[in-house]
């Protein structure tokens, strides 16, 4: 993640304007347009959260909608008991945003550490499977669970009690959403600089050089997979309350491949690319139907065939992704060290 | 009989497949002694350092630091405990300067990587000590150039610099020499010869003047068998010695 010192006047001022849009926006009064945009940030927190793992510390995980959706049925299940007036494993249910939060976090969290602990004894293809494996795995119990509605899901009729926070209220629940991640934003960019996160990108770069320096690689790793993990978990306890709907789909293989998309396209390793990634990921879902309807009506059902290899060229000719694009000036920060180095970046 | 001394290697056996690379070597680096080990190409030498420095694990025998049995510790855990090492190829983190790679030494041999908040590049206690490690081997003016743009020699220096920022019980030096001009190896010399007696080393050299000048004690491997074992004056004349090894012309030649 790059210190806001180093980027460019431009990039700067633009990431400042794009700030005081997202603040503006609700003014705007066009309940839609909050809603999509509060998607957006949630998925936004959650691209970001799985760019710590997956761009900072290479760990490519496809199994992050299982930490997604332990967070959502966190705020689903407690909902049901609530909703029935009934025990949840002897305790009651919670409505209250800060502690299923702080649940959520733990289950996601304790779940990354527990599955981690195993897959981080494996690289390349077979931990992608892996994760993948342990995703699905959740994704069949929860379809499979009759008590909470199997593959039906479990429709919300309210959102979490946010306190003194109205969460009803569309305007102060997206606010949350942006709340959320701008914090993470800010406690990943610390942690990005910190002595962890530099041993977890030396980890990434040169695994055995940083053993050899009394780097435990595994046990950095592992502890910045469950930090990746909590944090997708609370992203699911906002998307369950942005969607008043918590089901199986959000465990799905489909969602993890969505999460790493949003990576890739924003840009791996920056935690900030990630929030452009799903920005523009979302928008296209969004929009590109009704655009391709436009030019030919009928053509918008075919989205997907365009969304695809527009991705592929998007990742091909944005190396670094969009924040690559948007950050290229950067570079010309240390040209005078010599043609090879100010090809790569810097990561420092 | 394996106890004492800083390092001690115990009847080490090391084989890929039909090829034993490593044949039941014994050796020992006493406190603060540079003890050379030489050898023709494939005798073995990298692949005994990589024995003692825990990448690779023997297939019988055992290895001691200061006295602790060590032969079934990770690699990381063995660094914390001292072990230093540099890599026969330089082994970097090509983006980051020369002052942020001692910083990552210093926090690693530290078991400091930990820390979750502080910013590692603001951290003055953190820089003050990487900077006077730079200036130990004389790089302190390239402390912020990114170790790929970094000379050949200046990237061995480096190497030096993280290993010695490790405050190392033992440093473990692959061919510290090997691919670099003449005045910066006499430089590379210099600064071993000035840790002989504070720091134990196990040196991998072929530059033979280099090592007369300054191993207290030199074992010979070929073939991954220790033929010869002892202080330089001795290893020099030893008759398997200059036969397997030096050669009669190159044996007078490395006298100095
Ligand atoms: N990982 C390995 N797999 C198979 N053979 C190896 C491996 N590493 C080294 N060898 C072989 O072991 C022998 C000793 O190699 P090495 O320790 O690198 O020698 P030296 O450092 O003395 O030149 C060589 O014959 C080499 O080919
Ligand atoms: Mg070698």
């Amino acid at each position: 993640m790059p210190r806001l010192a180093e980027l460019g006047l431009a990039l700067r001022a633009g990431l400042l304007t794009l700030l005081a849009l997202a603040l503006m926006l609700p003014a705007w009064g066009d309940p839609y347009v909050v809603k999509l945009a509060t998607r957006i940030l949630v998925f936004a927190l959650a691209a970001a959260a799985l760019d710590l793992a997956l761009g900072v510390g290479g760990m490519v995980s496809f199994g992050h909608a299982a930490f997604l959706g332990l967070g959502a049925y966190v705020v689903g299940i407690n909902f049901l008991h609530g909703f029935e007036g009934s025990l949840l494993l002897g305790f009651a249910p919670t409505q209250s945003l800060v502690l299923q939060l702080v649940l959520a976090a733990l289950l996601a969290g304790g779940f990354a550490l527990l599955t981690g602990a195993i897959s981080l004894r494996t690289r390349g293809v077979a931990f992608i499977m892996i994760t993948l494996a342990f995703a699905q795995m959740l994704y069949y119990l929860f379809v499979s669970l009759r008590r909470y509605n199997g593959a039906d899901g479990i429709a919300l009729w309210n959102r979490s009690d946010g306190g003194l926070l109205d969460l009803e209220d569309p305007v102060a629940f997206y606010f949350l959403c942006l709340a959320a991640l701008l914090l993470f934003l800010f406690v990943g960019g610390r942690l990005y600089h910190s002595r962890f996160g530099r041993a977890l990108r030396a980890a990434r770069d040169n695994e055995r050089r940083a053993q050899a320096l009394g780097i435990d690689t595994y046990r950095v790793r592992l502890v910045a997979y469950g930090i990746s993990g909590a944090v997708t978990g609370i992203a699911g306890v906002l998307l369950a309350n942005a969607t008043y709907f918590v089901g199986p789909a959000y465990l799905s293989w489909p969602v993890s491949g969505q999460l790493l998309v949003m990576v890739v396209l924003g840009g791996m390793g920056t935690l900030v690319g990630p929030v452009f990634g799903a920005l523009v990921l979302l928008l296209l879902e969004e929009f590109l139907p009704g655009l391709l309807d436009s030019v030919r009506p009928g053509l918008g059902e075919s989205w997907k065939i365009v969304l695809g290899p527009l991705l592929v060229a998007i990742a091909l000719y944005a190396r670094g992704g969009l924040w690559g694009v948007l950050a290229r000036r950067r570079v010309a920060r240390v040209r005078w060290t010599g043609p090879r180095a100010a090809k790569a970046p810097r990561h420092v | 009989m394996c106890e004492g001394a800083v390092l001690r290697a115990c009847e080490l056996v090391k084989r890929f497949g039909g090829l034993t690379a490593v044949d039941r070597v014994s050796l020992a680096v006493e406190s603060g002694e540079i003890h050379a080990l030489i050898g023709p190409n494939g005798a073995g030498k990298t692949t005994l350092v990589n024995l003692i420095a825990g990448e690779l694990r023997p297939d019988h025998g055992r290895v001691w630091l200061s006295g602790r049995e060590i032969t079934r510790l990770k690699v990381a855990k063995r660094a914390r405990l001292g072990l230093a090492r540099s890599f026969q190829i330089s082994s970097l983190f090509g983006s980051l300067t020369a002052l942020e790679h001692v910083a990552l030494a210093l926090q690693g041999r530290w078991g400091s990587s930990f820390r979750f908040w502080g910013d590692a590049a603001r951290d003055e206690g953190l820089l003050r000590r990487a900077r006077a490690e730079l200036a130990r081997v004389g790089l302190e003016d390239a402390a912020d150039v990114p170790a790929e743009a970094l000379s050949h020699g200046q990237r061995r220096q480096l190497e030096l610099a993280m290993a010695l920022a490790m405050d190392p019980v033992l440093l473990l030096l692959d061919e510290p020499l090997a691919g670099i001009g003449l005045e910066e190896g006499e430089r590379m010399v210099e600064l071993l010869a000035g840790l002989r007696g504070r720091v134990a080393m196990l040196l991998v050299e072929h530059d033979m003047d280099a090592v007369f000048r300054l191993a207290d004690r030199i074992t010979v491997l070929t073939y991954g068998r220790v033929i010869a074992s002892g202080p330089p004056a001795l290893i020099r004349d030893h008759p398997e010695v200059v036969r397997a090894y030096l050669g009669e012309g190159e044996a007078s030649d490395a006298a100095p």
